[in-house]
């Protein structure tokens, strides 16, 4: 994008005053050079959000923001439900609750290399990942909505995990509100089998190491030691969300004239919070929540029998789990007063800063760790909320590196079996399905995470703590 | 002695671009102590050294004057008691002028800032005057700084160097080394505008230059100029990061029409052929390099068959394929379609319609690839083999067509796939993108019809009943866990019936790709094109 089109306000804060229907001004985090390789589209979508009734302070971007379906992927949009606001499924995304959870293993790196490719192996075999695999769970209608009602919560009670890891999940591992009677048969259907798989695209299992450490009093807080092993999981709510967000997404399309909507572009249905629509709306989706929640906790339960297999004694412990795509009710402090609001965060990542009422006891006087996710065979970042960044976008951070470049070209530019042999000639073992996929989700193909991550320690809206390097990564 | 950083890196930092090479200068210093210092020499013409550690250049400090003719007759002075000041006053613009001490402060004697604030291109001094490159540089510099503008005296002393007869004596490697490089910046249509300005156009270019004013069929051009038309292109292909090839190629593809006699205007009937002879000779003269050349030429030759490459005969296709040698060099002909896609795009009002014919050439290619050319040679006589491979291969591509030219491709989309189908009816074009999106997770030929599955939809419209379909596939696939290769759809107004036979997912047969989560309303189009197709499309959540 062209940076004329801005108004600077700082290294790596970009304003557009409000022009023609926006309601508030539109905010981009993000230094010069991230800001230059954004699509036109960002401009125009994040313009688009700013559009909508009952949005309060901003549109914010994330500095990995990229074009996505009426918000752009990395937006973060607040909405007051008393003046107007709207809930939108489309800020919410097709792949509800999608996010990322690690877990401490241990284990130094060097006591992991000589079991590298029997552990990827057995991680691989263990844990479904890809198109048309099914979990070993079979949920029938009472237990799907006992599901969709408990998260995480649900999964602990059936004997995967422990209440211990429910205090380190956003929402202690359950997502109030959720209401599965709004959730379609059809979405059911979809998800009958599927707790407890990777899915496919950008989804991922990672071991990796601690190669640095920024912040060594919080790195010592979440457990980061340099040279130890982390176990990644990226995944999300799987068939359901997507189903959820297909059937919401026509409906607020049909409704929107009839709630005196008028939308810039269809992709950005909504409806307003307090209209039967978006109530059901936020039924069902705090519902993919917990279908997300109980997912990734049955992912880490088989990533855990494997590692009591391989390394006997060894204990996964869950440092924290991150959700990227919701809309949940917060109170934030705008112009000095407390107000409750709905806060989308389309492939933008929750950052509590220290004191924080919702954060577990032991993490309370340190902040939330924020988890980003690299690409395939790049770095991983955690990082950690701060006091600054509670003002800044309503309390949010990037959530990954962004693609640089669509499928189509990746497949143009590389060869799945080309790309797992050269990565795993730099110790980067890939665990595939399909080595389409891989070439889909080259590391080529994405923007530079370490950029983007230091984009958001520099704008304020989390501080870096550790580095992650891949060992192994089973893709889905 | 001191040393500076200036000139490009200077002003990128105070523009906040990023910053590739730091350019120093050292005042106070012979070449002797440079290079007992460390300093490794490497300036022919003038005395530049390499640091012994970061290798980034430091020029002693110099004065030029001016001795003959061209870029090459100048007599430097670069003795120790040469300024910064003299040495920045010979550099081209103020806003190239400026220096950044060791400290970090700015020297900025001729207004670089000011200049830099306001956006202009100002030039330094008269000694802008003795080197006819700087016009190059110039506008060059106005391609990559798109908001900046020249000073009217800057354009006016161009103009004056043109009329001198300046840019007459620059050599064709130095032209071409210019130009390549405003090509591949953000915006290559203003180098050629201030080109124009100052006149260098039309002693460089005469070629480009006589497209301006020379009107096109207003109902396939609404930009009528085919001047204007060439720079949208050019544009156009700066906007998607093409190769230097592909917008060289889309530089000089029309150039037939500026010799297309008045009397025909608007219509240019021919003009492939002229281009083609204008661009040989134009590379010829500029010592274009092969590549450049090869793809010019093949672009300007055959633009207009790629654009109506769904009315073409099989045969004529295959002709095609083999003139551009796409069989030989698949890499090139990939080439080739982007730059005939610049051309299509580089309209008013083109840039997000359907493109079809670049979809339909590459499985036209795909599907003559796949004809096993050996088998064909074993099967008849020597003397017939080039024919019947031919014939072969026109038939693939006729199979491929029938019946009434549908077929499916795919369009990018940054995270995500885009699907597009064509058929003479809506139904068809439905069918099609349905093909177009099992294709996102694997190749449609490898999926048996062994069982089939009822689906039945309905939409306020069409592009809404689209996105249901595609979703109503997409629940089927996934609670199935099935993939569909074949499908017939009926329509009645916005209510949709069909059959999609297809089979249960077989991940080693399949290698499937990646799971599809939902069609979106992005990019989301049902419509006629112009020659009567119809065509449905949307992006799809993977």
């Amino acid at each position: 994008m062209d940076l004329a089109r801005f108004e600077q306000v700082s290294e790596v804060e970009w304003r557009i005053a409000p022009f023609g229907k926006m309601r508030v001004p539109a905010v981009i985090f993000a230094d010069a050079a991230l800001v230059r390789e954004m699509d036109d589209k960002v401009y125009e979508q994040l313009t688009n959000v700013a559009t909508l009734p009952g949005i309060v302070q901003a549109a914010y971007a994330m500095p990995d923001a990229h074009w996505g379906y009426g918000f752009p992927i990395g937006g973060v949009a607040a909405f007051d439900a008393d003046d107007g606001g709207v809930v939108s499924a489309g800020g919410v995304g097709f792949d509800i609750s999608c996010g990322v959870r690690t877990l401490h293993t241990g284990l130094a790196a060097d006591d992991i290399a000589p079991l590298k490719q029997r552990l990827a192996d057995r991680l691989f075999a263990r844990i479904p990942a890809g198109v048309g695999s099914t979990g070993e769970l079979r949920l029938d209608a009472p237990e799907m909505d006992a599901m969709l009602r408990g998260g995480a919560r649900w999964a602990v009670d059936r004997g995967y995990g422990s209440a211990a890891d429910l205090e380190r999940i956003e929402e202690h591992g359950c997502m109030a509100g959720a209401e599965p009677d709004k959730v379609s048969e059809h979405a059911k259907r979809r998800q009958r089998d599927e707790i407890g798989t990777l899915g496919s695209g950008n989804h991922y299992l990672e071991l990796q190491e601690v190669v640095e450490i920024y912040d060594p009093q919080a790195a010592d807080r979440f457990r980061l030691r340099q040279g130890e092993v982390v176990v990644s999981i990226h995944c999300g709510s799987r068939g359901l969300g997507h189903q959820i967000g297909t059937e919401f997404l026509k409906q607020m399309v049909i409704a929107a004239p009839g709630h005196g909507i008028a939308l810039p572009d269809r992709e950005l249905a909504c409806a307003p919070i307090k209209s039967a629509l978006g109530q059901a709306y936020l039924g069902a989706m705090r519902a993919a929540i917990n279908c997300a929640l109980a997912n990734r906790q049955v992912v880490t339960h088989l990533a855990r029998e494997v590692f009591a297999d391989v390394f006997p004694g060894t204990h996964l412990t869950l440092i924290y789990d991150v959700s990227h795509n919701t809309c949940k009710l917060e109170p934030h402090t705008v112009d000095g007063r407390t107000r409750r609001l709905y806060v989308h965060r389309k492939g933008a990542t929750r950052a509590f800063g220290p004191g924080h009422p919702a954060l577990p006891g032991d993490l309370r006087d340190i902040g939330q760790p924020v988890l980003i996710g690299g690409s395939m065979g790049t770095a991983s970042y955690i990082l950690v909320g701060t006091e600054a960044g509670m003002a800044r976008a309503f309390a949010s951070a990037c959530h990954g590196a962004g693609r640089a470049m669509s499928r189509h070209q990746a497949t143009r530019q590389w060869r799945g079996r080309a790309l797992v042999d050269e990565l795993a000639s730099q110790g980067v073992l890939i665990r595939s399905p399909s080595l389409r996929g891989v070439a889909e989700e080259a590391p080529g193909a994405y923007k530079d995470v370490s950029a983007v991550v230091e984009a958001a320690d520099h704008a304020g809206l989390a501080r870096k703590v550790a580095k992650l390097k891949p060992l192994v990564c089973i893709k889905g | 002695m001191k040393t500076y950083i200036v000139g490009g890196a200077v002003r990128d930092r105070l523009l906040g671009r990023p910053v590739a090479d730091r350019d120093h200068v050292v005042v106070g210093a012979t070449p002797d102590g440079m290079v007992a210092l460390g300093y490794q020499p490497v300036g022919k013409d003038f005395p530049v050294f390499l640091h012994p550690q970061t290798h980034e250049e430091y020029a002693l400090a110099r004065t030029e004057r001016k001795s003959g003719r061209g870029y090459k007759g100048f007599t430097v002075y670069a003795t120790p008691d040469v300024t910064l000041e003299e040495d920045l006053l010979r550099r081209d613009l103020t806003i190239n002028a400026m220096a950044e001490d060791e400290t970090g402060a700015l020297i900025d004697p001729y207004g670089g800032q000011r200049d830099l604030a306001a956006r202009i291109f100002r030039h330094v001094s008269e000694a802008f005057a003795e080197d006819p490159v700087r016009i190059l540089r110039v506008a060059r510099f106005a391609a990559r700084f798109t908001d900046f503008s020249v000073a009217p005296e800057t354009t006016a002393l161009m103009r004056q160097m043109v009329d001198n007869g300046e840019v007459d004596a620059l050599v064709p490697e130095r032209v071409w080394q210019e130009v390549a490089r405003g090509l591949m910046d953000a915006q290559p249509s203003r180098m050629f505008q201030v080109l124009r300005e100052c006149g260098a156009l039309a002693r460089l270019f005469p070629e480009i230059d006589r497209l301006f004013g020379v009107p096109q069929p207003p109902e396939h051009h609404p930009e009528i100029d085919t001047g204007v038309h060439v720079m949208m292109v050019i544009d156009w292909a700066a906007r998607q990061g093409l190769s230097l090839p592909v917008r060289f190629a889309a530089l000089m593809h029309d150039l037939g029409k500026g010799v297309t006699p008045p009397e025909r205007w608007p219509k240019h009937h021919g003009h492939e052929a002229k281009s083609v002879e204008l661009v040989r000779a134009l590379c010829e003269r500029v010592r274009v390099p092969a590549d450049c050349r090869d793809l010019a030429v093949a672009v300007a030759r055959d633009h207009g068959n790629a654009h109506r490459a769904l009315e073409l005969r099989p045969g004529t296709i295959v002709e095609l394929l083999e003139r551009v040698d796409a069989f030989r060099r698949p890499e090139r002909f990939e080439e080739f379609l982007l730059a005939c896609e610049c051309d299509f795009r580089g309209r008013p009002g083109y840039e997000d319609k359907p493109f079809p014919a670049s979809g339909h050439l590459r499985q036209a290619l795909g599907a003559a690839q796949a004809v096993d050319a050996g088998a064909v040679a074993r099967s008849v006589e020597p003397a017939r083999i080039r024919d019947a491979i031919f014939q072969a291969r026109a038939q693939a591509v006729a199979a491929l067509r029938a019946p009434g030219g549908m077929h499916w491709e795919h369009f990018p989309h940054q995270a995500d796939m885009g699907v597009r189908g064509i058929g003479p009816t809506l139904a068809a074009a439905f069918e099609q993108a349905a093909l177009a999106m099992t294709a996102v997770v694997t190749d449609p030929a490898q999926v048996a019809a062994a069982q089939a599955v009822e689906i039945a939809c309905e939409a306020p419209d069409d592009e809404l009943l689209l996105v249901d379909w595609l979703n109503a596939l997409i629940l089927e696939m996934a609670a199935r866990a099935m993939l569909f290769g074949r499908f017939d759809v009926s329509l009645m107004g916005h209510c949709l019936h069909a059959t999609a036979w297809g089979e249960a997912v077989d991940r080693a047969k399949h290698q499937p790709a990646v799971e599809i989560k939902g069609a979106t309303y992005t990019e989301l189009k049902v419509e006629r094109s112009e020659a009567g197709q119809w065509v449905a499309q949307c992006v799809v959540d993977v």
